[in-house]
């Protein structure tokens, strides 16, 4: 299913932009002609408009490119993220994407155990009395030497801005996790050349204001789960407008190749020595504006997972 | 389970043998041996393929193991071959062969010093089965060759980014390069993708057209902007057309107060063609600089210094972004500065992300400096803003 989800039809996001358009239109009193010269007027990208494609734009006949979109949007202090977010049909859309069919066929790309059944998430703060553990689940499938290379002595003060989300079934198993903190850039690039270490990372987190959310591991035993891991810190991003860029930084091949499948460029790869073997760092980095001009980002990012509010029971 | 051990001398691949059959890992080895490179494509071939570990010596009495990595490289059936390079090379070789490994798509477990541990060496080819088992979910609605260019280009679904140089000494803001971005429903492009469709379809002209026409829109529009400078990339392939130079030259006519410096990137060897000399001479002549770019990458460098009077060069970010860590690309680097300051060169240093690279260059003596530590590139549309924040950021603080 998440084949057919990706080759989506443009009627929702057509509809959604056409009616955004007639909208900001009337209120703010423009001819197609007004709007034309108004966007041609703020930004470059509109040197060959005309009003054809205006009222073909309004017709939802054709549809510009999220790109076009979104400098529209900010043309009037919109974004993106705040018209499709609010559009119930185009958020009902973007659900399936982790959720289950309602028929399950024999599927040859099932999990071992896991048999595409209903599945719940927990997000977790480094006060909660099983993060510990879960981390220690999280780092084991990551494999990256670079995150938390001694475990001697972490307070739960010191790794207060990870934010780690967990997907469980029914069988109480743990078949998803995602574990994501806001920085400042000039830190995460010293640490994407290992010039500082995760401690520090997060040290640096707790003073500076952030403005990027690096996703430190983000996994689903299947895609709906694996794409429910990406909305949740998606969603993050989106809501919180002091945070200008999105990055990952992993050792996980399968992330890379999802983040690249979504046509993500690799910012760096870093071979690391550990334990006399060598494990590629791969990272990556994006602006918000290229997170919301990508079709598959923002359709996960509307996903309201902030729902799952941090559980910190049983201290 | 079968494992072929290509290695030349007998006791290593006797001592694999004894290292498998006391594996901690259950299983029925059944194990090939090769003592040369070409024994070793005979038996992968003779296994048709069916080999679920390749042990591969990288320097042999008479062969080496490249021959048998390139080997698996041109046979789509051998590539999925899992590969585990073992040598008694030092650190620098086997990183190297580990890229070209990969580079080449290779199914490669590792590269592994001698002496080896084969249940490593089993624990790590395992998990990367296990990886690759795994079916992918997010497929791409397109593969790369189904963007169609010559539409993207018609749309001119172009965006410009913009990533500032800045000032060693003063921490100005000196001038931004231009980067381009091309978009389409899915998202943006980037240039390692576009670039050689626009390459392919021989619209390498078009394409430096449409930005300069655009960066040269964008700079006089903004007012504020125009006392930095305004770097384009143009390839030498560029500069053989005479039509663009005129174009080029048009641009800056018109708009004489912008100062426009053309960054050479590498590319062809037409370098010194007499028709490229003389585009050279006429955009010097009209007041543009030009800039030497990826410096350092290619080996025609120093005669291209040699024959065009550039005004600047540009250091390649591979050798930047890890000098304080690269005694190799340090040397490369000071010594490239020390040339540059003798012939009165100005140099930009790319790629610079931490602050430790920015003080090396500082000391080094290195002009301006570029990269992810001042800024990733910017869109267009926010780059007044940023550069109002950068020079106020001290009124903040």
């Amino acid at each position: 299913m998440g084949h057919k989800k990706y080759s989506y039809q443009k009627t929702v996001i057509m509809r959604v932009f056409s009616s955004f358009l007639r909208k900001i239109r009337s209120e703010h009193q423009l001819s197609q002609e007004g709007l034309r010269a108004l966007l041609n007027e703020r930004s470059h990208s509109f040197d060959s408009l005309d009003t054809i494609s205006i009222s073909r734009w309004e017709r939802g006949i054709n549809t510009p490119s999220l790109t076009k979109q979104s400098e529209i949007a900010e043309v009037f202090g919109d974004d993106l993220f705040n018209i499709y977010s609010s559009d119930a049909d185009f958020v009902e859309e973007s659900t399936y994407f982790i959720q289950f069919p309602p028929y399950v066929k024999s599927d040859k790309t099932a999990h071992p155990y896991y048999k595409n059944e209903q599945y719940h998430t927990k997000s977790m703060l480094p006060d909660h009395v099983n993060f510990e553990s879960m981390l220690k689940l999280c780092l084991m499938y990551e494999g990256n030497p670079r995150l938390f290379p001694t475990r001697q002595e972490i307070t739960c003060a010191a790794l207060l801005p990870l934010n780690l989300v967990s997907a469980f079934c029914s069988l109480k198993q743990l078949v998803g996790h995602c574990l994501f903190c806001k920085v400042n850039t000039k830190a995460l690039f010293e640490f994407m050349n290992c010039s500082i270490g995760i401690m520090e990372l997060l040290n640096v987190a707790k003073q500076d204001r952030a403005n990027v959310l690096v996703v430190l591991s983000s996994f689903g035993v299947s895609p709906q789960i694996d794409n429910h891991m990406m909305s949740v810190y998606l969603n993050q991003l989106a809501t919180d407008k002091a945070i200008e860029y999105l990055s990952f930084s992993t050792c996980d091949n399968k992330l890379k190749q999802k983040l690249m499948q979504m046509k993500i460029p690799m910012f760096k790869v870093k071979p690391i020595e550990y334990q006399s073997k060598i494990i590629q760092n791969y990272s990556f980095i994006m602006s918000r504006s290229e997170v919301m001009a990508n079709r598959n980002m923002l359709m996960l990012s509307v996903i309201p997972t902030r729902k799952i509010q941090p559980t910190n029971v049983g201290i | 389970m079968n494992i072929l051990i290509v290695d030349d001398q007998q006791f290593v691949r006797e001592a694999i043998k004894a290292d498998l059959a006391e594996s901690t890992f259950k299983h029925d080895f059944k194990t090939f041996e090769a003592e040369d490179a070409n024994q070793g494509i005979e038996a992968i071939v003779a296994a048709e393929g069916n080999i679920d570990l390749l042990i591969l010596d990288l320097k042999m009495d008479n062969s080496d193991g490249m021959e048998v990595i390139n080997f698996l490289s041109v046979h789509a059936s051998y590539t999925d071959i899992p590969l585990a390079v073992i040598s008694s090379s030092d650190k620098r070789t086997l990183g190297l062969v580990n890229s070209i490994a990969s580079s080449l798509k290779l199914n490669v477990v590792g590269v592994f010093e001698k002496p080896i541990n084969m249940d490593f060496i089993l624990a790590e080819t395992v998990r990367l089965q296990r990886q690759n088992d795994k079916k992918w979910d997010v497929e791409s609605p397109d593969s790369v060759s189904d963007y169609d260019i010559h539409q993207l280009l018609d749309d001119e679904q172009v965006l410009l980014c913009f990533q500032p140089q800045v000032d060693m000494k003063s921490k100005d803001i000196t001038g931004f390069e231009v980067l381009a971005r091309m978009y389409d429903e899915n998202g943006y492009i980037y240039p390692d993708t576009f670039l050689p469709l626009i390459d392919k379809a021989g619209l390498n002209v078009d394409f430096t057209k449409i930005i300069i026409a655009k960066a040269f829109k964008f700079w006089a529009h903004e007012k504020t902007l125009s006392s930095y400078t305004l770097s384009i990339n143009v390839t030498a392939e560029d500069l053989s057309s005479d039509n663009l130079i005129e174009y080029i030259i048009r641009h800056k006519q018109a708009h004489a107060n912008i100062k426009l410096i053309l960054e050479l990137t590498e590319s062809q060897e037409i370098i010194n063609q007499a028709s490229v000399l003389n585009s050279i001479a006429r955009l010097i002549i009209n007041d543009i600089s030009i800039s030497l770019d990826d410096f350092g990458k290619s080996y025609s460098t120093y005669e291209r210094l040699d024959t065009i009077p550039f005004n600047e060069i540009k250091i390649d970010r591979s050798f930047v972004c890890d000098i304080d860590t690269n005694e190799q690309h340090h040397l490369i680097v000071e010594s490239t500065i020390a040339l540059a300051k003798k012939m009165s060169v100005s140099v930009v240093a790319e790629g610079i992300e931490t602050e430790s690279v920015l003080n090396i260059l500082g000391e080094l003596g290195c002009d301006i400096a570029q990269g992810y530590l001042y800024s990733p590139p910017i869109e267009g549309r926010y780059l007044k803003a940023w550069v109002n924040r950068y020079v106020h950021k001290d009124e903040i603080a």
